[in-house]
């Protein structure tokens, strides 16, 4: 079985080559062949990870005693069948934004856009901390050309940010990584940790602020967000399925995987950490909530939304109790599916009216009914309406708020919902309830709104079909079991 | 005072010589001046090997016949030391080459221009 | 007894001659006949690795005098290895040298290239010695091959080597005093025997001698701050002569450090003293202020010395820290930015030749005209800045876990400043390639250059097969390699 776990990883950065040496007009064919296989690639495991067992393989040594290792459990499958299944809806949706707007450099573009997506495969399938990073720092150099794309000067000078941040951040890992190794001869990810006992608490501590600061980079935990929002300057798929799914997700992800599997809970007990980085959390859903209801620019106010709601995840993780981690896990998946139908609307409002901004909505909405209409689902979910992805995560990390005993941030995750409500309804209040339509348009096009449906198909789907979510529940429950050693 | 000369009179020589080198060197005027500088400053260590090689009463290390139980100086450093300056005039060799070379592009060997020529990133 | 090591040695400078010869009679024999040479001495440098797989020594008395009388040769799993970096690369770069020997050194081939094959004699000479005495010799003889290889440059190249020359013979008079120091006081130059001597002496003269020895060789490593020669003698010199000396005459003074103070003078006894304290902080400091200048530079070589500066003093951090892990990844990263500054300096020859540039800001003009060029550039920058898998990633991750076990937490720190650093230089350079704004276009490529873009391809290629195979180099030959027995 080793090879079903290589592939999922593998076929991307096949993809990615094959798209920088064929010629253009071939891009978009591999890219679906190639996201077409890995999603397939990636279900096939999946019936083998509810049923307990976590397939692996090991690839090469890359330090004596340390290889590179892919291990697939149940936080790695639930990250990995996210990115490598909204590769397959995203390939499609790529198709027609580059269509409609004319995509210049389509060979990089395709080729970055599936390095990046094999990368955070690669991420989520890592099975030590070094595996980790070598994946993490690639994906950092494959979404590179996709920030920097447009090659104007906001561009470029989002993309340096991005840079900077990130590799800061990959560096802060590295740093954290090479000391864990001297202190604890081994970096595979444990349940439960494998750093209890083996060093001082100020060293944990520092190891503590090194891992989580270079992980929330990515993750935009303030005040280390800055360049989310400075990188919408990207094509919008780019934003949907990256900078919405698979980047920031890789740095929740990490974030997770530090506090489940390499801290845990037992070297965290008693450490004043978790509460800071709770704390940082929750400033950052408060203040992100209230930047996100004054932008104007809908993909900001959407970059805004996503670091909340990031902020929710990890905070989720901060709390460390069973319940809380159940619900970042499973919120880690509803907020992507919920945030890439935001985005690829936002996209598909761009391609179709030109338009950018919320003031400038005016009537769309009966111009673009699925369009809109999906939004309208993705916002419903986002804000925790019942029956639809976006509650029960955010149920479950209430609820384990609860179970720790933080008030403070139960109040602030609800805050964070209302807050919610008022930065998206007013987007769908200006496209359905304005006047006539300032922008004259029609639907966007069909290699557009086909995949708009399907996420917010999914966005019902993980909201209100007990089979799915019963499976997608199963897996969550058992990493933090897991992680917890079924103490509560 | 002979005595003195004899045995701490290298030393002095040494260092005289050293000194003198590193004040040429440092004083930065012209680049010939300063591999004069330099070149003192090998023959100070040629004097510093040389001045270790003697031997209290030694002499010559020719060995004629047999059973010769008398000390000698030792023979090593003058060896090394004969090295060591053909590897000096090896430099002067190529060091006038090269100040031959600045000549022929610039007619005089005078300042070292390369300052003045390579502002802070590079010209 | 075993003739490899003189081989080694002899095979380059017999070579030499040749080519001199050669030059004299037939010119178009030149090039021929130095390649010729390389490719014996790799074969012969191979031949010295798989020798010594096994941990065997290849030990060669000169003269049939037995030591400590004689001049010994010994060629154990480091210098082998160190062989094996140097003729691979230098070959390579000879190689990829005739666009550019065409270009800018017409007429003087056939000096070209003896003194090119008199540059590896010499490195190779030091790697396989072990004699004190005679390690200078053969330093010198690199050296003042290295000195005429940056004089045959245009504008400023003499006035940089003389600048090199006076810098760099001082490095080797200090380094030749030392030695003397150590003989005054031990009576033997031979590496074994001063080790086995040293316990017995009082130690005063061995320090003096070993700063002295230290001190030489830091300078011809360019270790800050003694780096003043480097940025002008990378800068100006031909493009031929910088692939063969930039990448490899500071990095064996280097593995010369790492002989001298492990091998020699022990590291128990030099653990927690002065020497290698400063050392680390000399490197450290090289590292960060190496990298930030490299920023600044306009001048695409002037960039490529400062990186050396700054890859030197990481290397000099790892030897100063001295524990196992920490020298393991010095010396990886010895043969690591001998790879990485090959592949640099080659794509600047191509690029010299092919357009005319020379500058980091002209860069941006290239937009997809040389891809194959621009991806090496990706493979060697991304691997300075220490992206895994690639052989820059482990040579830095080595010296910092060496760095973390042994508790210096602020090198850590200083490393993490110093890849930062980097980050913004290769990251500039890399963004004029593949970003820059669309300008005029850029007149067509001169023909040419092709050897040079397949040599850069080759030692691209060897950055990431090294990186991914160093933890089989390390564990099986690397760190065996670093026991001094």
């Amino acid at each position: 079985m080793t090879v079903g776990v290589l592939l999922p990883v593998a076929i991307p950065f096949v993809a990615a080559v094959v798209t920088l040496i064929a010629s253009e007009r071939y891009a978009r064919l591999i890219t679906y062949l190639a996201a077409g296989s890995t999603g397939l690639a990636t279900a096939w495991i999946v019936p083998q990870v509810v049923g307990g067992v976590a397939p692996s393989v090991r690839l090469l040594p890359l330090v004596p005693g340390l290889d590179l290792a892919l291990r697939v459990d149940g936080l790695g499958m639930t990250f990995g069948m996210l990115a490598a299944g909204l590769w397959v809806i995203t390939s499609v949706y790529c198709a027609g934004y580059a269509e409609a707007t004319h995509l210049a450099n389509q060979k990089r573009f395709f080729a970055s856009f599936a390095g990046s997506v094999g990368a955070a495969i690669g991420v989520a399938f890592s099975g030590n901390l070094l595996t980790f990073l070598l994946f993490y720092e690639t994906l950092t150099l494959c979404t590179y050309p996709l920030v920097a794309h447009n090659e104007n000067r906001e561009s470029i000078a989002s993309g340096r940010r991005y840079l900077l941040y990130a590799l800061s951040g990959g560096l802060a890992v590295t740093v954290a990584t090479a000391w864990s190794w001297s202190l604890a001869g081994t970096l595979d990810f444990t349940e439960g940790g494998f750093l209890a006992g083996k060093a001082s608490e100020p060293v944990l501590t520092v190891l503590f602020a090194l891992f989580l600061g270079g992980c929330g980079v990515k993750a935009a935990i303030m005040p280390v967000h800055a360049w989310l929002p400075a990188a919408m300057v990207a094509p919008t798929p780019v934003s949907a399925l990256l900078h919405a799914v698979a980047v920031v997700k890789a740095g929740v992800f990490g974030c997770l995987r530090v506090l489940g599997f390499v801290f845990g809970p037992e070297a965290l007990e008693g450490s004043m950490a978790p509460m800071v980085l709770a704390a940082l959390c929750g400033t950052t859903i408060v203040v992100g909530s209230v930047l996100a209801v004054a932008q104007d620019h809908i993909k900001r106010r959407l970059a805004y939304s996503t670091i909340v709601h990031l902020s929710y995840i990890v905070l989720g993780g901060a709390l460390m109790t069973p319940l809380s981690m159940t619900g970042s896990i499973v919120h880690m998946v509803n907020h992507g599916l919920a945030k890439i139908t935001l985005f690829f609307c936002a996209g598909s409002i761009y391609a179709a009216a030109h338009v950018d901004k919320v003031s400038e909505l005016g009537g769309l909405g009966r111009r673009m009914p699925w369009t809109f209409g999906a939004m309208t689902v993705a916002s419903l979910g986002l804000m925790g309406v019942p029956g639809l992805c976006g509650f029960v995560g955010k149920l479950l990390l209430g609820r384990g708020a609860l179970e720790a005993g933080q008030w403070v941030y139960l109040a602030i995750m609800l805050g964070g919902s209302v807050f919610t409500a008022a930065y998206l309804l007013p987007i769908l209040k200006n496209a359905y309830f304005e006047g006539p339509a300032t922008a004259k348009s029609g639907e966007a096009p069909v290699a557009m709104v086909a995949p708009i449906v399907a996420v917010a198909v999914l966005v019902v789907v993980f909201g209100a079909v007990p089979a799915v979510m019963g499976v997608q529940h199963a897996l969550a429950a058992g990493v933090a079991a897991g992680v917890f050693g079924g103490n509560p | 005072m002979m005595q003195f000369a004899a045995e701490r009179g290298p030393y002095y020589v040494f260092v005289v010589l050293m000194v003198l080198g590193v004040y040429l060197l440092l004083t930065h005027r012209s680049l010939l001046k300063n591999f004069v500088g330099l070149y003192l400053m090998q023959l100070g260590i040629v004097v510093f090997f040389i001045s270790i090689a003697v031997r209290v009463g030694g002499s010559i290390p020719v060995m004629l016949g047999e059973g010769h139980d008398v000390a000698v100086h030792n023979p090593v450093p003058h060896a090394l030391m004969v090295t060591a300056i053909v590897v000096s005039v090896a430099t002067l060799g190529v060091a006038i080459a090269i100040l031959l070379r600045i000549q022929k592009q610039q007619g005089s060997i005078d300042e070292d221009v390369d300052e003045a020529e390579d502002p802070e990133g590079g010209s | 007894m075993s003739t490899l090591p003189t081989w080694m040695f002899l095979a380059p400078f017999l070579g030499a001659l040749l080519v001199g010869i050669a030059g004299w009679s037939v010119r178009g024999l030149v090039r021929p006949v130095a390649l010729g040479a390389m490719a014996l001495t790799c074969g012969l440098s191979v031949a010295a690795l798989l020798g010594t797989l096994g941990g065997e020594v290849l030990v060669t008395h000169m003269g049939g005098w037995p030591a400590p009388l004689g001049i010994v040769w010994s060629v154990d799993r480091l210098g082998a290895f160190m062989s094996v970096v140097v003729a691979f690369v230098s070959g390579v770069a000879l190689v990829g040298s005739r666009a550019t020997v065409r270009a800018e050194l017409e007429g003087r081939e056939t000096g070209f290239y003896t003194c090119a094959l008199l540059l590896v004699s010499g490195l190779l000479g030091m790697t396989a010695t072990a004699d004190l005495f005679n390690f200078f010799v053969h330093l010198e003889v690199a050296s003042l091959s290295a000195y005429a290889l940056v004089a045959a440059g245009g504008r400023g190249a003499p006035q940089a080597a003389m600048r090199y020359l006076i810098i760099g013979s001082l490095g080797a008079s200090l380094y030749l005093l030392g030695v003397g120091f150590l003989y005054a006081d031990m009576g033997s130059l031979n590496m074994r025997d001063v080790a086995q001597l040293l316990p017995e002496t009082d130690g005063r003269l061995a320090s003096l001698g070993a700063a002295f020895m230290v001190v030489g060789l830091a300078v011809k490593m360019g270790l800050f701050p003694l780096h003043g020669w480097m940025p002008s003698a990378y800068g100006r010199a031909p493009f031929a002569s910088g692939a063969m000396m930039a990448p490899l005459v500071t990095k064996v003074a280097a593995y010369g450090l790492v002989r001298m103070l492990f091998w020699v003078f022990g590291y128990e006894r030099l653990q927690g003293g002065l020497l290698l304290e400063v050392l680390c902080w000399a490197g450290a400091a090289a590292m960060v202020v190496g990298a930030g200048l490299a920023f600044f530079q306009r001048d695409l070589l002037r960039l490529l010395a400062y990186s050396s500066i700054s890859q030197v003093g990481l290397i000099a951090l790892g030897v100063g820290l001295g524990n196992v892990s920490a020298r393991t990844g010095a010396v990886l990263h010895i043969a690591g930015d001998g790879l990485m500054k090959g592949v640099l300096f080659l794509v600047a020859g191509a690029l010299f030749v092919r357009h005319g540039i020379r500058k980091v800001d002209d860069l941006g003009k290239l937009r997809g005209r040389e891809p194959l060029l621009s991806a090496t550039v990706v493979v060697a920058g991304l691997s300075l800045v220490g992206i895994p898998p690639l052989v820059g990633f482990f040579g830095k991750w080595y010296v910092l876990v060496g760095a973390l076990e042994a508790g210096r937490t602020e090198f850590a720190a200083l490393i993490v400043i110093a890849s930062l650093g980097t980050v913004a230089y290769v990251f500039r350079v890399l963004e004029k390639l593949y970003f820059a704004p669309r300008t005029d276009a850029l007149p067509p490529a001169k023909p040419g250059g092709a050897m040079a873009m397949a040599s850069a391809a080759v030692l691209a290629v060897a950055v990431v097969g090294l990186g991914l195979a160093s933890s089989v180099v390390v564990q099986s030959f690397l760190m065996p390699a670093m026991e001094v027995p």
